[in-house]
């Protein structure tokens, strides 16, 4: 009888012990990342069978338990991964916002650009100054430089990007080779503990899969063992029992300034379809480089080039002090054309930009697949399918320049990748800004007739007509015809007149106004040592507000603001969603805690509780203890 | 609901991190002076910066332009005023010339008085602008226009009129071609004539000796056409002027609407970019009280603990 009251004291002695151990660990891992609080699991031992009823044997330990809830798990799981993602992108998107700040409007590409349309101005206003002719060249450099600097800072953030991506894949091979470790680990313990659950490292193992959910999003699916099996992407699995697979950063076939990520699979290298890729850090990096980052490069590059193409357009059409034709003004950036390193054709494609106003900012997509070839512009997805070159498409001229495509070979074509970094000043001698118009028309004094002819203009685009500056004259053979005699013209007669319409040979046109007399001429000459003449520069400063980009509905600044209201904007917008999902983050957290983080007051409680229930049980074993003094005092 | 610890520490720091982020951002904007310091503040106001920032600058560089014209008309006026005098001075002489009693070397002093005119009035129509190019010369600003070949002055400019960007909208000639103000003047008996040649003919026939009645009557008509060509070339020396002054006029006028442009951009730009101290330090006051508040709070919900009371 007192043998079993000192059996039930003990167990009591026992599992009060056990609650302390179990309560004193929960107080010293109340800070510990990813710990789940613990609790012991006690039953009342087998009774015994007795004629008098059953007796109770005392309490037995049955387990320590984690009080875990799966669900609440996954879900700060899920939220970490998102806002993992968002705070990312947001911090990347932050780089670029930074780099178009201009709160002053002083130091950014606008004020540059007006400062250059300003100096054109100042160089109509005084032609023949040579200052206002050297300011024009320097406002330009400034202007090429500002495109420049932009485009080394958006280098500098592709650099970086590019260094975190690494980053993240090294740590999910760690991550994922270190939850292979576990899954062994874990099997290797509760097999030899009989079954009982290895708490502390499922909180381990838990608390890495929180840590590459940082990284990238990874889908968890517990097997019948209790081991993890974790998927990454389209389902390319992570990791399998004790077995970690590994992912490698790669340079893109098509672009080598860019990592791509693949998988190594029985010692091949697959790669993962980027925007397969979601969540996490990684999946942050991939949405602002193949989203925002192309959009802000591009936009600069086309603002640039079209800048440049429009100028000289114009420029090529003026007169240069020397009384030459305007040359190219700029250097126009060129598109870039990439041949997928695993081609297996030699086809080289070549791109030209041939219209301003179409390009867009996006990229292409050519493939062949042995009889089409498909063009698909990356930004929206829209794809065109042609059999033959040469195809012009939004504004880009495409070719074969040599070679043969051969089914499956792929291109990646970039018109305006180019733009910002390769802008130039193609010339650098004040006398070959073309401010003058190479031609000029003559009424003599000894026409009888009122007719006047107007300055005339150099008709687009260039390149203009070879016939351009040969002299040419009107002669009037009655009130309303005339002849036409010139090199290049030639030498129509009875040309019917109709005052103040346009009339246009060898690549100018001027207007004829007036009543005229038979026997009245008018010519059109050279404008040989036209040196005060501004109509092309006048022309050339009117393009700063001409609408000659986005399909005729932006001027370059207005093209650049759209930049910066992109970027803008998309920077807001991952401001106030990242934001959003931080919150959501926290509160899934505090579900999660709720359930399984520790309350040290609630422990304090629960050590008090022990405490008591162990000196309870002591007192049981005293009481055994008296009565076995007592029986002994009886034989005495 | 069940707090844990981490939880309650956690919020706190968050609720703090919170409130100094807002605080920093507000210092910001009140040591910058700016209200946005990147697009993503506000994204339209910065982009409506720029477009505004553009119409101001380019209105700056029009009233530099006028300012340009402005000094070109300074220097032609003065030169259409002195040509006026001129002109006078020899309708006066051709008028005095008519008095049938004076002898043939009073006619010749006179003469002598015109070709002093005629030189003068050359050196007019190849006045030269601050940059050392000529005034009448069209678009051969490095040509010197009127040349006297022998068989009389000629013109070597051509017709080139250059206009200035005076406003968005207006442009305005800054020059007069010197076939237009010298050459292209009505001729008594049609056609046109330069007044280089009324002179010339002027001085010839005052220089030929009269001798009888024929070359009595061929002076007094030709002292008529003389008359009627130095009033047509005054006439149009005045028509230019007057399209000069006009010119003049409407660069006062744009000048004024630039100026009230001017303001209105300036106000647009300080309403887009500069800071609302009031309403930034109102905020950063209101943050502090915040900020105070969670701290205090913070410490209260921490301060608790059962364990204190565990001896």
């Amino acid at each position: 009888m007192a043998n079993g009251i000192f059996g039930i004291g003990l167990s009591a002695l026992n599992a009060a012990q056990q609650g302390l151990l179990v309560s004193g660990h929960n107080v010293s891992n109340a800070a510990t990342p990813g710990y789940t609080r613990q609790q012991t699991v006690q039953s009342a031992s087998g009774a015994q069978a007795t004629g008098s009823g059953f007796i109770g044997r005392g309490v037995q330990v049955d387990t320590v338990k984690r009080v875990y809830n799966q669900l609440l798990v996954s879900q700060v799981a899920q939220a970490k991964t998102e806002s993992a993602q968002l705070d990312t992108y947001f911090a990347q998107m932050g780089q670029i916002d930074t780099l178009l700040a201009d709160p002053t409007g002083r130091l950014g590409l606008a004020p540059a650009l007006q400062d250059f349309f300003g100096g054109v101005q100042g160089v109509a206003t005084n032609p023949s100054d040579i200052a206002s002719r050297q300011s024009v060249l320097s406002n330009a450099e400034v202007l090429v430089h500002r495109f420049q600097s932009l485009n080394d800072s958006l280098d500098l953030i592709q650099d970086g990007v590019n260094k975190q991506i690494e980053n993240s894949v090294s740590l999910i091979n760690t991550l994922g080779a270190k939850i292979g470790e576990l899954n062994g680990t874990i099997s290797l313990a509760e097999g030899s503990a009989g079954g009982q659950p290895a708490n502390d490292l499922r909180d381990q193992r838990d608390e890495l899969v929180m840590q590459l959910n940082n990284e990238v999003r990874a889908k968890v699916v517990e097997q019948s063992d209790g081991g993890y099996s974790i998927f990454i992407g389209t389902g390319q699995s992570l990791v399998v029992g004790s077995t970690a697979f590994q992912l490698v950063t790669t340079a893109s076939p098509v672009d080598p300034h860019r990592l791509g990520i693949g998988y190594v699979a029985g010692g091949d290298t697959l790669p993962i379809k980027e925007s397969s890729l979601d969540g996490g850090k990684l999946g942050g990096l991939l949405q602002f480089r193949n989203g925002e980052f192309d959009a802000a490069r591009n936009g600069l590059g086309r603002v640039a080039i079209s800048l440049a193409g429009t100028f000289n357009d114009q420029h090529r059409l003026g007169q240069d002090v020397e009384g030459n034709l305007g040359g190219e003004f700029f250097t126009v950036p060129s598109p870039s054309v990439a041949a997928s390193a695993k081609n297996a054709g030699n086809a080289a494609v070549a791109a030209d930009i041939t219209g301003y106003s179409a390009l867009t900012t996006s990229d292409y997509r050519l493939r062949y697949d042995g009889a089409n070839y498909t063009l698909t512009r990356l930004n929206d997805g829209v794809a065109q399918t042609f059999a033959a070159f040469p195809q012009t498409v939004d504004g880009v001229r495409l070719n074969i320049a040599s070679g043969t495509a051969v089914a499956g070979d792929e291109f990646l074509i970039q018109p305006t990748i180019n733009g910002a970094g390769q802008i130039r000043v193609a010339i650098q001698d004040t006398n070959l800004i073309a401010v003058a118009a190479p031609i000029r028309t003559d009424a003599p004094l000894a026409n009888a007739g009122t007719g006047r002819i107007s300055a005339g203009s150099v008709d687009t685009p260039p390149p203009p007509n070879l016939n351009l500056k040969e002299p040419v004259t009107f002669t009037f053979t009655s009130a309303t015809t005339f002849d036409v005699s010139g090199n290049g013209t030639g030498n129509p007669t009875g040309i019917a007149f109709t005052s103040g319409s346009p009339v246009s040979f060898n690549g100018w046109t001027v207007n004829l106004t007036g009543i005229p007399k038979p026997g009245d001429t008018f010519s059109i000459d050279p404008n040989d040592n036209g040196t005060t003449d501004n109509r092309n520069a006048l022309l050339l400063g009117a393009l700063q507000s001409s609408r000659t980009l986005a399909g005729g509905t932006a001027n370059y600044q207005g093209a650049y603001g759209q930049v910066v209201s992109l970027i803008g904007n998309k920077t807001r917008e991952l401001e106030i969603t990242s934001t959003a999902q931080s919150a959501f983050l926290s509160h899934a957290q505090a579900s999660q805690q709720s359930v399984s983080g520790v309350n040290l007051d609630e422990e304090a409680a629960n050590l008090m509780r022990y405490q008591q229930a162990y000196l309870a049980a002591s007192k049981v074993i005293q009481t055994a203890s008296q009565m076995f003094d007592a029986l002994l005092d009886i034989t005495r | 609901m069940r707090v844990s610890s981490n939880t309650s520490y956690e919020l706190g720091i968050a609720a703090i991190n919170r409130q100094q982020t807002a605080q920093v951002k507000a210092l910001q904007q009140i040591s910058s002076g700016q209200r946005a310091l990147t697009p993503s503040d506000d994204p339209a106001a910065y982009v409506r910066a720029l477009e505004v920032s553009q119409a101001d600058s380019a209105n700056m560089q029009y009233a530099i332009n006028r300012q340009n014209a402005a000094a070109s008309f300074g220097v032609l006026e003065g030169t259409l005023g002195d040509m006026t005098n001129l002109l006078q001075n020899a309708q006066g002489l051709a008028i005095y010339a008519v008095n049938g009693t004076l002898a043939d070397s009073e006619r010749n002093a006179i003469a002598t008085e015109l070709r002093g005119n005629l030189d003068e009035l050359q050196d007019l129509a190849n006045r030269t602008d601050g940059n050392g190019q000529y005034l009448f010369s069209g678009f051969q600003g490095a040509t010197k226009p009127f040349i006297d070949t022998g068989s009389g002055i000629q013109y070597k400019g051509d017709e080139g009129i250059r206009n200035i960007q005076a406003s968005s909208s207006r442009q305005l000639a800054m020059n007069e071609s010197g076939r237009d103000v010298f050459e292209r003047i009505r001729a008594d008996g049609g056609g046109y004539q330069s007044m280089f040649n009324t002179f010339s003919s002027l001085i010839n026939l005052l220089e030929t000796p009269v001798t009888d009645d024929a070359s009595k009557t061929a002076l007094a008509n030709g002292l008529s056409t003389a008359q009627i060509n130095l009033s047509n070339a005054l006439d149009n020396v005045l028509r230019v002027h007057s399209s000069v002054g006009t010119r003049m006029k409407e660069v006062d006028t744009l000048n004024d609407s630039g100026d009230g442009l001017n303001i209105q951009y300036k106000q647009q730009l300080s309403d887009l970019r500069q800071v609302d101290y009031a309403k930034v330090i109102s905020d950063l006051t209101q943050q502090q009280t915040y900020l105070e508040a969670t701290q205090k709070s913070f410490l209260k919900v921490q301060g608790l603990s059962l364990f204190d009371y565990i001896r």
